[in-house]
């Protein structure tokens, strides 16, 4: 899924273990030679676009008519967004999106992880089956999605109604459904990537501990406890963080599906963006949203960071 | 002894069927996907499933390959992005990632925080600065307005820095003291070493290059240049609806590169991921 | 070695800079033979449905200019594509609008060339400009930019074979009540007998229908309002309609040709541009005939509107260099290029066509397999029925958002009629209130 896999792409540093580092102090200018390129595409692709961004949040501008349309409006379109009862609505179900289906896809991504980290048959088969939906666009899951949950003759109402369930849920069309629709398609789509990296880490735990535990008498889940959990904590953080990013970023899934709907039900934040920019063409309404977005995420990056250093994780 | 081995192996033996079982469940959106792009439209909703389809319509992908929409032109526009904006990818980040990693300069934590920050921001408030920047400049409906802005990574540089922080700085010492030049300590020494990183990090890349559905949405705006995401959408939005068999059919088209380079180089790819800190 | 360093090091630096020449290499290139000179047309038809032949038509009458034709795909998405090729300089000469809210964005943005100057001076398309009687084209402040190629009028298509089998006779001077009692007749053994019942508050409130005379006020209290949903919900209640849920997640309120050719309903309120889809019989294979049966009336014997509309809004761009050219187009377009648009389902916009080639186009080659060909001349190619033109055009896209959005709750089923008028009206008057 994008959101998930793009994710990836938005770190914050989890663990920093810096081993010797040489005062390597050659000369000064040497190190910007080293970083250069990437700074300079950075600051062209990335960093401009963003304060231009930034500033077009103050003003009132519909891009179709040109740099010559700007007009600034100082701090209206905040104004105007904090008393938007859409954008409260928008935040809250952002909120329900990400609060259920990040946890959830990290709970299963290790959950899974820990099974496929055990000698099974056909392992390697098993992994890539996993892996495969998070290396799926976001429309062909849309499309296969849409097949999947259609209320009379998706599979997954099929297999509910044949499960006894004579009123399965209507789910994309419902408004109640919708959203944990959304959240069932992001979490499937998601887990795969979350146990790769899991698997990844979990190859590197030191196997003496595991063995000391075991012959002192400790059970599976005290083992996971004592010792997996904890040594795991830097990649949950990691995860947890990068995929709230992805997730409050995320709107392809959204405007494929249900476009918001149906009523209002799936009108996220990262869609009311889209909506509002791409839609109505209202850029810097859409860009007021785009910043407190950042703003939200950014705080709670730095809390989950704060949790990360407090509890000591640093290795 | 024995007693216990025999009790691993049930167990394994168990827990393979479990995970089995569960890996179909799991697949089941996908096989249908696939059982669905050989079917004719009015064959893809039926109670209850098919899924053998009857007749096995493998003329739908003959259809989506060789009719309109060019699903083989936008292939070739992702496999171009992709592959173009890997490369620069690579050669950025492991550049930068190791001057953050290894060397000492003024502002360097400053300029890494800074890194780290421009990563939160939204994609979509980037999207409007750039399209009128690629406008700007020419280079609006040309596939560099993709393939620019992935060359310069936060990711890569993170993860590029990761490693290196990883790596013991014994080796450089040496190399140093041997007369050696930063550069060559760099090209020499650790980019060898960080061959399966950068593997790893070409995968994820590629993936996400090959994913990415908002931004040639807005920067790409002749036929000829869309790439598969996009072009997918043509399959279904056209005017007959839900075109159920020959949009399945391109959506599994497009996702099979992506399976194969994940068969090939799992291993790699688990390995890498592990070695650079992520854990 | 210092040396060779600082070379490889020159280059790592230079790669930056190749790439950035790399990239001026890669311009857009500029062409155009002198005296000839080519239009770019963007439209949301498929090429071979129309355009292919009203473009060469026209191009075997004007030599010297020559039309390259791009097809978007007429969705929020595709429309946001042109919205920023508009803008992003690449060269579009005319453009077709087909929502009324799509052209108002373009007109606002001032991507448009204001045309009414040329219109009123045109013999033809005069009746195209400001204060023309009747009105049957959109106008902004006065003011308009584009022309509209098409007048669909809105028919019930039905399956000849399901109202046969029946024994259903529908009368010419029929009425909602009606419609209402044959739909529920042809229901039962899968098959809905409708998609979707007749828009009752446009057919009894015609234009403008949303606001309040003078546009200061939306018109959701309306009781008309309120009827029509009540049908609506009777009928998908009775499963003389097909129920919602189904329409949404089928994307049947878009795309209803697949169950009315596959003979899942039996009755669908449509334009003609359909007719290619019963026309198509390789990808719609279906053995009944489509019979054309006028809109039944809301109440016996009172006058009402029809449902359809003038489309295909025709627009030069305000950055064509070849405005005149574009002009001669337009005009070719609307006029004696008309007809080629037609076996694409696309009725001309200007009255006086030959009814009875009119009628040959339209139905294709296979007309006699396909159609019930007398219904196809009498209750569309000669309904005089009465087409609604929307003149007012405050916070129309707010106001469209809003709707799609409580429309879709209350035929659902989230919330009731009540709740639906009281917000609509709320939330529409405060949208108006901002605009004004």
């Amino acid at each position: 899924m994008q959101t998930l896999v793009g994710s990836a792409r938005s770190p914050v540093p989890p663990v920093v273990r810096e081993k010797k580092r040489r005062p390597a102090g050659v000369r000064s200018w040497l190190p910007w030679l080293f970083i250069g390129p990437n700074l300079v595409g950075l600051i062209a692709f990335t960093l401009g676009p963003m304060l231009a961004g930034l500033g077009i949040a103050f003003t009132r501008w519909n891009v179709l008519s040109g740099l010559g349309g700007i007009e600034w409006v100082g701090l209206d379109n905040f104004a105007e967004l904090f008393a938007d009862p859409k954008f409260w609505k928008a935040l809250g179900r952002t909120v329900f999106f990400a609060g259920l289906g990040v946890p959830l896809s990290i709970a299963f991504g290790l959950l899974l992880a820990l099974a496929l980290n055990r000698p099974l048959v056909g392992r390697a088969a098993l992994r890539v089956v996993f892996f495969v939906p998070s290396m799926v666009n976001t429309v062909a899951i849309g499309m296969v999605w849409l097949l999947v949950l259609n209320p009379s003759a998706g599979l997954l109402n099929q297999a509910l109604r044949f499960l006894g369930l004579s009123e399965p849920p209507t789910w994309l069309v419902s408004e109640d459904w919708a959203l944990p629709a959304l959240v069932l398609i992001q979490v499937w789509a998601g887990m795969g990537y979350q146990a790769v990296i899991y698997l990844a880490a979990l190859q590197e735990l030191p196997q003496d501990l595991h063995e000391a535990a075991m012959i002192d008498g400790a059970g599976a889940w005290r083992r996971f406890r004592a010792i997996t959990w904890p040594s795991l904590m830097p990649t949950t953080v990691f995860l947890a963080i990068t995929s709230f990013i992805g997730t409050s970023q995320g709107f392809g899934l959204i405007a494929f599906l249900t476009g918001g709907g149906p009523g209002e039900s799936t009108t996220v934040l990262a869609y009311y963006m889209y909506q509002s920019g791409f839609q109505a063409y209202k850029f810097g309404y859409a860009a007021a949203i785009g910043v407190v977005t950042f703003a939200a995420v950014l705080l709670l990056t730095l809390l989950l960071w704060r949790f990360q250093k407090g509890r000591g994780l640093y290795t | 002894m024995t007693r216990s081995r025999t009790d691993r192996t049930l167990r394994t033996w168990v827990l393979s069927v479990v995970m089995w079982a569960i890996a179909v469940l799991f697949a089941l959106p996908l096989l249908w996907m696939i059982s669905a792009s050989l079917k004719r439209n009015i064959d893809v909703f039926t109670l209850p499933v098919t899924w053998i389809p009857d007749p096995v319509r493998w003329v739908n992908y003959a259809e989506v390959w060789a009719g309109d929409p060019p699903l083989l032109r936008y292939f070739g526009n992702s496999l171009i992005v992709a592959t173009v904006a890997v490369a620069g990818e690579l050669f950025t980040s492991s550049l930068a990632g190791y001057a953050f990693a290894r060397m000492r300069f003024k502002g360097r934590d400053r300029l890494f925080l800074l890194y780290i920050a421009t990563s939160i921001v939204p994609t979509q408030l980037l999207l409007v600065p750039r399209f009128m920047f690629f406008q700007a400049v020419g280079l609006y409906d040309t596939l560099w307005a993709l393939i620019l802005p992935s060359m310069f990574t936060v990711f890569g540089t993170f993860l590029m820095r990761q490693h290196f922080s990883a790596v013991p700085g014994e080796l450089a010492e040496a190399a140093r003291i041997d007369g050696a030049g930063e550069w060559s300590i760099y090209w020499r020494i650790y980019l060898p070493m960080a061959k399966p990183v950068l593997a790893a990090l070409a995968i994820l890349g590629f993936v996400w290059s090959w994913n990415s559905y908002e931004t040639p949405l807005i920067m790409l705006s002749s036929d000829e240049n869309y790439t598969l995401p996009v072009g997918l959408t043509r399959f279904v939005d056209g005017d007959g609806g839900l075109a159920g068999g020959l949009s399945m059919a391109a959506a599994t088209s497009s996702v099979v590169p992506m399976i194969i380079v994940f068969l090939v180089f799992q291993r790699q790819f688990l390995s890498a991921l592990s070695r650079t800190g992520l854990k | 070695m210092t040396r060779t360093i600082s070379r490889r090091r020159l280059l790592a630096g230079a790669a930056g800079l190749g790439s950035a020449a790399l990239l001026a290499a890669c311009g857009k290139d500029e062409s155009g033979d002198a005296g000839t000179v080519t239009l770019n047309v963007w439209g949301g038809v498929p090429a071979e449905n129309g355009p292919d032949a009203l473009f060469a038509a026209f191009t075997a009458k004007h030599p010297n200019i020559k039309v390259k034709y791009t097809r978007f795909v007429n969705d929020d998405q595709g429309n946001l594509k042109l919205d920023t090729a508009l803008q992003g300089g690449i060269d579009i000469d005319v453009v077709v609008s087909y929502a009324r809210s799509a052209l108002a964005k373009r007109v606002e943005a001032g991507l448009l060339t204001d045309l009414t100057d040329r219109l009123a001076g045109d013999s033809v398309l005069k009746v195209f400009a400001p204060g023309a009687n009747p009105a049957s084209n959109y106008f902004f402040d006065g003011k308009a930019y584009s022309a509209p190629a098409s007048r669909s009028v809105e028919t019930v298509l039905a399956n000849k074979s399901l109202l046969d089998k029946a024994g259903v006779t529908v009368p010419t001077d029929w009425t909602t009540a009606d419609f209402r009692a044959i739909a529920k007749q042809l229901s039962g053994n899968g098959v809905y007998g409708s998609l979707i019942p007749p828009d009752l508050a446009r057919q009894q409130l015609g234009p403008d229908f949303t606001y309040k005379p003078g546009g200061r006020e939306s018109n959701f209290d309306h009781p008309a309002f309120r009827e029509n949903f009540q049908l609506r919900l009777d009928m998908m209640a009775e499963k003389s309609a097909v129920p919602m849920t189904e329409i949404v997640a089928q994307k049947w309120d878009a795309f209803a040709q697949t169950p009315f050719l596959t003979g899942k309903v039996a009755m669908w309120i449509s334009q003609p541009f359909v007719m290619r889809y019963i026309k198509d019989t390789k990808e719609y294979p279906h053995d009944f005939k489509t019979v054309l049966l006028p809109m039944p009336a809301p109440q016996k014997g009172a006058q009402f509107w029809n449902t359809g509309a003038y489309g295909d809004n025709v627009a030069i761009t305000k950055k064509s260099k070849h405005q005149d050219a574009a002009f001669t187009l337009l005009q070719f377009w609307l006029g004696e290029g008309a007809a080629h648009m037609v076996p694409g389902g696309r009725l001309p916009s200007l009255p006086g066509g030959d009814t009875a080639k009119l009628a040959v186009d339209l139905g294709g080659p296979d007309a006699a397999k396909l159609f019930d060909e007398q219904s196809l001349v009498t209750n569309l190619l000669t309904s005089d029925a009465r087409i609604p033109v929307d003149a007012i055009q405050t916070a129309h896209a707010e106001i469209s958002t809003i709707m799609n959005g409580l429309n879709q709750r209350v035929l659902l089923g989230n919330i009731s009629i009540d709740q639906w008028a009281r917000t609509a009206k709320e939330q529409c008057d405060a949208a108006i209130k901002k605009a004004a």
